[in-house]
């Protein structure tokens, strides 16, 4: 039963997805060297969505390319970091996607704009502002000035976002 | 002596970057979870009377999730015989209760134990479940990753039991300890890193420390040693443990120690 569940999932995600995430780039907070950045890297590739990662080892970041028609879920980007060890400092995704409005979806996750730009083109970059997803001082400022933006206010797979 | 200080001058004066993949105490960082490694150490301790002997500790890691890690070792040497002889073995387990990670540094806790048994006669009141003793260890590190300079510090109970069949602790010697360490490790090359060829040098100083609880009797090292890490996954440490001090029975403080390590990552799903 839970098998043929996440395989209706996956159709549905995969057929539902009117957008595709193209890349991210994330950046793996908690290490320096080259090492534990091998390991991210290993943890990384082993998404199966994921069809090239470029590494900058000595910034600790990553930029991920995801085959055609993918719809990854953040979450795997940041349970996979943390399975190295490690955890996300930046997580910026860029999109294609027409007609978006503040609050737009991919698959089953939804993404809702919370900075005062709009998107105006049908390929934009987005950084997701979720606790887990920035560095903890910068959630801790970011709930400090904007409270309704703590993740205990967010639905499950709903992220908050700003547009770069 | 000038070349410890040496090594500590180095590892203060000069701004690069640093692990804390220490060669004789563990961080209290984990190993990625579905990775498996294995790993040797050799040393060569000296006894008095210039003859020395050889261990092996060969072990297998497995990071079983992103918090609990586990090893298994065992201890061969030729302490008792001329000859290689198989003298005990010992399981470990680490979790790691505390992360907090930011770029470029992060503090992390771990607690640890480990259960070790070993055959060979006890020979020194110097407690280690280590290769020696049939015993248990149970402890506590704390480890800081700040940009480039990687410290980490331990603080354990070790309490010694009969090394069975053939030989009873001694009722008179103390049969459990406190051990302590405190570790500071940094990398010198590659000044930048360009990807995952090239190869890290990094070098490393370890202090450890045991007190004996009953009879107050202590000794401290160090450890010097330098680390190559090639390819992102194949590690070398070559390093010499040294007796600054000790005033308990110990019959082969300082020694040779090197070390190999290799990982694989995702082996299991």
């Amino acid at each position: 039963m839970k098998s043929f569940i996440s395989v209706l999932l996956l159709f549905i995600t995969v057929f539902a997805a009117n957008a595709d995430i193209i890349k991210a780039n994330v950046l793996a907070t908690g290490l320096t060297c080259s090492l534990c950045s091998k390991a991210t890297f290993n943890q990384l590739n082993s998404i199966p969505e994921v069809a090239k990662i470029d590494v900058d080892v000595n910034n600790t970041s990553f930029i991920l390319e995801f085959k055609k028609g993918s719809s990854i879920n953040p979450e795997v980007i940041k349970q996979k970091i943390e399975d190295a060890g490690f955890s996300v400092g930046k997580l910026e995704l860029t999109i294609e996607k027409e007609d978006v409005s503040n609050q737009f979806s991919i698959g089953i996750y939804t993404f809702s704009i919370v900075n005062a730009k709009k998107v105006s083109t049908k390929i934009f970059t987005i950084k997701i502002l979720n606790q887990g997803f920035i560095t903890p001082k910068e959630y801790k400022a970011l709930i400090k000035g904007k409270p309704h933006l703590a993740s205990k206010n967010k639905k499950a797979n709903a992220y908050f976002v700003e547009v770069l | 002596m000038k070349f410890f200080l040496f090594i500590l001058f180095s590892c203060f004066s000069i701004q690069i970057q640093c692990q804390e993949l220490f060669v004789v105490t563990e961080p209290a960082s984990n190993m990625p979870a579905k990775s498996f490694g294995i790993r040797n150490m050799s040393t060569i301790m000296f006894e008095r009377g210039n003859t020395a002997n050889y261990h092996s500790m060969p072990e297998l890691m497995l990071g079983i999730n992103k918090k609990i890690m586990l090893h298994v070792q065992g201890f061969f040497s030729t302490r008792q015989f001329s000859e290689i002889e198989t003298e005990g073995a010992s399981f470990y387990a680490k979790y790691r209760f505390l992360s907090i990670d930011d770029v470029k540094s992060h503090f992390r806790m771990a607690a640890f134990g480990r259960y070790s048994f070993n055959k060979a006669d006890i020979h020194q009141q110097e407690i280690e479940t280590m290769g020696h003793n049939t015993g248990y260890e149970l402890g506590i590190i704390a480890t800081q990753l700040m940009h480039k300079v990687a410290i980490s510090s331990s603080v354990s109970f070790e309490k010694a039991l009969d090394n069975k069949p053939k030989y009873i602790f001694p009722s008179n010697q103390d049969s459990k300890a406190l051990n302590y360490s405190f570790s500071l490790g940094k990398l010198m090359l590659p000044k930048t890193y360009k990807n995952y060829n090239q190869t890290n040098l990094n070098l490393m100083l370890e202090t450890l420390g045991q007190v004996l609880m009953s009879s107050k009797k202590s000794f401290l090292d160090i450890v010097p040693s330098a680390q190559l890490i090639i390819n992102s996954q194949l590690r070398l440490d070559f390093g010499y443990r040294y007796q600054l001090y000790s005033n308990m029975q110990r019959t082969a403080p300082n020694g040779i120690i090197f070390k190999v390590e290799y990982t694989w990552f995702n082996v299991f799903k």
